[in-house]
């Protein structure tokens, strides 16, 4: 914290709000009263509190997630009127393994986990709601990928992916984006490859720019490229591909602050929603799902 | 050029051309084999390249025969291709990518009877998509596989393909499967750095072979489905290369030892031919320098050779030719002794017959006036007398010096010009026209009298008997200072005469002994002329012409300074 103060909860939840509003949602300030208290003003007065307020991103964990690499389990002890929580950590990629080690609750959008589950009696799997629409970013000067129809959405909502996915819907938060201030431009913008790139770890945004280099055509030199997250970043910024398939939420608290990263004059075309399933072990305790997707156990 | 050059430089060439050769057909002959082990090298490559293509090509086919006759039993292929089943299509889109990954291909796609793609391995997503001329040209050469460049979603890639086809319902499907070419060929791990396979592709250029390596080309079929759809099929080609690189480097080592060796051997060969031409002329220089020392006076040198060899025996001629001059030379000596003293004989005679001749004439004179008026005797013997005593005293003199031999010079200081009167006086004129000018300032020379009446009596009378015969013909006897008037440094005489002058032969010759071109001369007046002027430290010139008269110019030093100028 600036000034040496200690980090605390109250603190935590001060700096959140203020970072993730980004001074366009109206709140003026958030100043830390004690450790249990923050004190907002908001810019001008409403009948309503923000959205803000319902970020997951103010939910604190302590030190709970300090290092979790080093930890193979936490026991949480049990709050009062309910069972114990027990987080698992487990190195694999393969969340079958973790339903094989006895975990209750698995989120997960693998669609292989899915199947896993689907025919065996233990395991009920339930969708979560739509929470990551897949958007087709192009820099002002780069010549335009036109997704025309929603078939081709369907296509790629259908055969595309290997996800649950849908053809993206509307409304998007995106579009109120005129509303937010005029963000500086980061300088002249030189497109040098013909590539649509996508984040390496994404297998659903590979897909999605696969389809779209094959619906180019052979006759192009267009082609599809996987880039670290911190060189996707740069190349958003310095718009030098063609095209970028990124997630971004399906739902923003803080559009403003979410659209940060993308460059004035940016095309935005939503391409397909796609969404988690919680995969539950029979038998377990309650449990519910909040707007965002978030699953909490029932007291 | 010397022979001891010449002997350095055959020596230097008769090393140098033997390695020279020896390099150039070491060179050739290594190249010769070399090339030849890499041709056969080539022709090796180019003939496992060819099994392997037509072993892939089996494998290809069996792996795509295999996939066809299981997907014309596979349920789920049946319902999403043929059924068109929602919940089978994932199945069908990810088959290829999950069959050819099994198989171990590089390509696979499947098409439907349309040429719609519905599955492919190496591009998951391009389903759907109309690719009709792929199986179709690839239908073409039955049998063989066709390098097919296709894409995929990242980049292009280049396949050994074939086709192979299945039913399923009545319908009619095919398969296309490959390999990559780099994984089984051009990535061959046995090729070892100088051998390679190349691809050329339709359009290139072909692979120079002239200078740096060797090659064989195997040709295949090529489609590139990168331009759009295809029409035919062009030929790639396989190029089996063998780079002459490792022999350039061994060819340039090579070159270079040799040149090395050649460098080495030059100045070896230089050293031992400098020594051993050195060593081979040697003699023949020691006998040269002998030789040139050997004159008719130095016939002492010694020419023994103990050698066995040209040189001894070269050695041992060149001392029995000297023994033979030496034998030669004595008796020229001999001949030249015995013809001196004939020339002293008759130097003798000709000055006998010099101091007789006033003798003579005034004995003449004498029986004259005798006869005549015997009166006038006494009176004309007493003018006459000292003609005989001079001419006494001079035979006298003579006799003296002839009696040494070697004439002594009593040198002491002499009136040249009373010199002069008395030897006209002594001379007759037989009609022959005398002048004196004589210049009464010249001083007195340090000189013999009688030596100098030698010489000018020999003088006059040579000129009066070139003007004999001569109308008008004078002597005229002439006297005057040597040099600078005002300090002269000696005396000039110079005896003229109007006679018909020497041709320029006559003039070389006219001091040499015994030549004379009078019936009754000695060509003795000269030469003991220039004898006794040299005698005196004087100089003696002639200025002569044919028809223009003779001048003798004797000059003789001043008492005092030893030698005149000019």
């Amino acid at each position: 914290m600036p000034g040496g103060t200690p980090s605390t909860t109250a603190s935590q939840v001060a700096s959140t709000l203020v970072l993730l509003d980004g001074r366009a949602l109206g709140i003026d300030s958030a100043v830390q009263l004690d450790d249990r208290r923050v004190r907002v003003r908001l810019r001008e007065p409403g009948d309503t509190a923000p959205r803000l307020f319902a970020s997951p991103a103010l939910a604190v964990l302590g030190n709970l997630a300090s290092d979790p690499g080093s930890l193979s389990r936490i026991d949480l002890p049990p709050a009062e009127g309910r069972p114990p929580i027990v987080y698992l950590f487990t190195q694999s990629d393969d969340l079958r393994d973790a339903l094989d080690r006895g975990a209750d609750l698995v989120v997960s959008r693998d669609p292989t986990v899915v199947d896993y589950v689907a025919n065996r009696a233990d395991f009920a799997a339930f969708p979560l709601p739509w929470d990551r629409t897949y958007v087709l970013l192009q820099p002002p000067k780069a010549e335009p990928l036109t997704i025309s129809g929603d078939s081709v959405r369907r296509t790629l909502a259908r055969d595309a992916v290997r996800a649950e996915a849908r053809p993206a819907e509307p409304p998007f938060w995106w579009d109120s984006l005129s509303a937010c201030p005029a963000a500086t431009d980061s300088g002249e913008q030189h497109l040098t490859a013909s590539r649509i790139v996508y984040s390496r770890d994404d297998e659903v945004a590979r897909g999605l720019a696969e389809r779209l280099v094959a619906l180019a055509g052979a006759g192009t030199s267009l082609r599809a490229a996987a880039l670290e997250p911190a060189e996707l970043a740069a190349a958003l910024r310095n718009g030098t591909e063609r095209a970028l398939v990124i997630a971004a939420p399906r739902e923003s608290l803080a559009p403003c602050r979410d659209a940060l990263d993308w460059p004035p004059g940016t095309s935005i075309q939503p391409l397909i929603d796609t969404r988690a399933r919680a995969i539950v072990r029979r038998g377990s305790p309650p449990l519910t799902v909040d707007w965002d997707g978030t699953v909490r156990v029932l007291p | 050029m010397s022979f001891q050059s010449r002997l350095f430089l055959a020596i230097v060439v008769a090393v140098l051309l033997p390695l020279g050769a020896l390099a150039f057909g070491v060179r050739r002959e290594m190249e010769r084999r070399l090339t030849t082990e890499y041709e056969n090298r080539v022709t090796s490559l180019a003939a496992v390249v060819d099994a392997d293509l037509a072993r892939e090509s089996a494998t290809i086919a069996a792996r795509l025969s295999a996939l066809g006759r299981d997907l014309a039993h596979d349920n789920r292929f049946r319902l999403a291709a043929v059924q068109g089943s929602p919940a089978a299509r994932p199945y069908l889109l990810d088959y290829a990518g999950d069959a050819m990954r099994l198989s171990g291909l590089s390509l696979l796609q499947v098409q439907d009877s349309a040429g719609r793609i519905l599955s492919s391995g190496h591009f998951r997503n391009e389903f759907d998509q109309p690719q009709p001329e792929l199986p179709r040209l690839l239908a073409i050469s039955p049998g063989t596989m066709t390098l097919v460049r296709t894409r995929t979603a990242e980049a292009p890639v280049l396949a050994l393909a074939r086709v192979d086809s299945f039913r399923v319902a009545g319908r009619r499907f095919t398969l296309v499967g490959g390999i990559r070419p780099e994984d089984r060929l051009l990535g061959t791990p046995a090729l070892g750095g100088d051998l390679g396979i190349m691809l050329i592709y339709p359009g290139a250029e072909p692979v120079d072979s002239s200078g740096g390596r060797v090659v064989r080309e195997i040709p295949l079929p090529y489609l590139d489905l990168l331009r759009g759809p295809a029409s035919g099929l062009d030929t790639a080609r396989f190029v089996v290369t063998q780079s002459l690189a490792t022999f350039n480097a061994l060819r340039h080592s090579v070159d270079r030892w040799f040149l090395l060796a050649l460098g080495l051997t030059l100045a070896l060969a230089v050293v031992v031919a400098a020594w051993l031409s050195n060593r081979v002329s040697r003699p023949i220089r020691e006998l040269a320098r002998k030789t040139e020392s050997i004159d008719l006076d130095r016939l002492d040198q010694s020419f023994d050779s103990n050698r066995g060899d040209e040189i001894g025996a070269l050695s041992r001629l060149l001392g029995a030719m000297t023994d033979r001059l030496r034998i030669s030379s004595a008796r020229l000596r001999e001949a030249e002794r015995r013809a001196a003293v004939g020339d002293l004989a008759r130097q003798v005679n000709h000055d006998i017959k010099n101091g007789l001749a006033p003798i003579r004439n005034v004995l003449r004179h004498l029986s004259q006036v005798l006869r005549q008026d015997p009166g006038l005797l006494p009176g004309v013997f007493e003018d006459r007398k000292s003609t005989l005593e001079s001419s006494v005293e001079y035979l006298e003199t003579l006799a003296r010096n002839y009696a040494r031999l070697s004439p002594g010079m009593d040198r002491q200081p002499c009136d040249v010009n009373d010199i002069v009167r008395q030897a006209l006086r002594n001379t007759a004129g037989d009609g022959t026209g005398l002048s004196l000018e004589l210049s009464e300032q010249i001083p007195t020379v340090l000189g013999d009298g009688l030596m100098l009446r030698r010489i000018l009596e020999n003088l006059v009378g040579n000129a009066v008997d070139s003007v004999i015969g001569t109308p008008g013909g004078l002597v005229t006897v002439s006297t005057e200072p040597a040099g600078d008037n005002n300090h002269p440094v000696g005396v000039r005489i110079v005896v003229a005469d109007t006679g018909p002058g020497m041709t320029r032969s006559e003039l070389d010759r006219a001091f040499d002994d015994f030549y004379t071109t009078k019936s009754q001369g000695t060509g003795l007046g000269l030469s003991i002329v220039r004898r006794l002027v040299l005698d005196l430290n004087g100089t003696l010139r002639i200025e002569t012409e044919p028809g223009a008269g003779t001048r003798v110019i004797v000059e003789l030093p001043i008492a005092g300074t030893g030698e005149t100028t000019g």
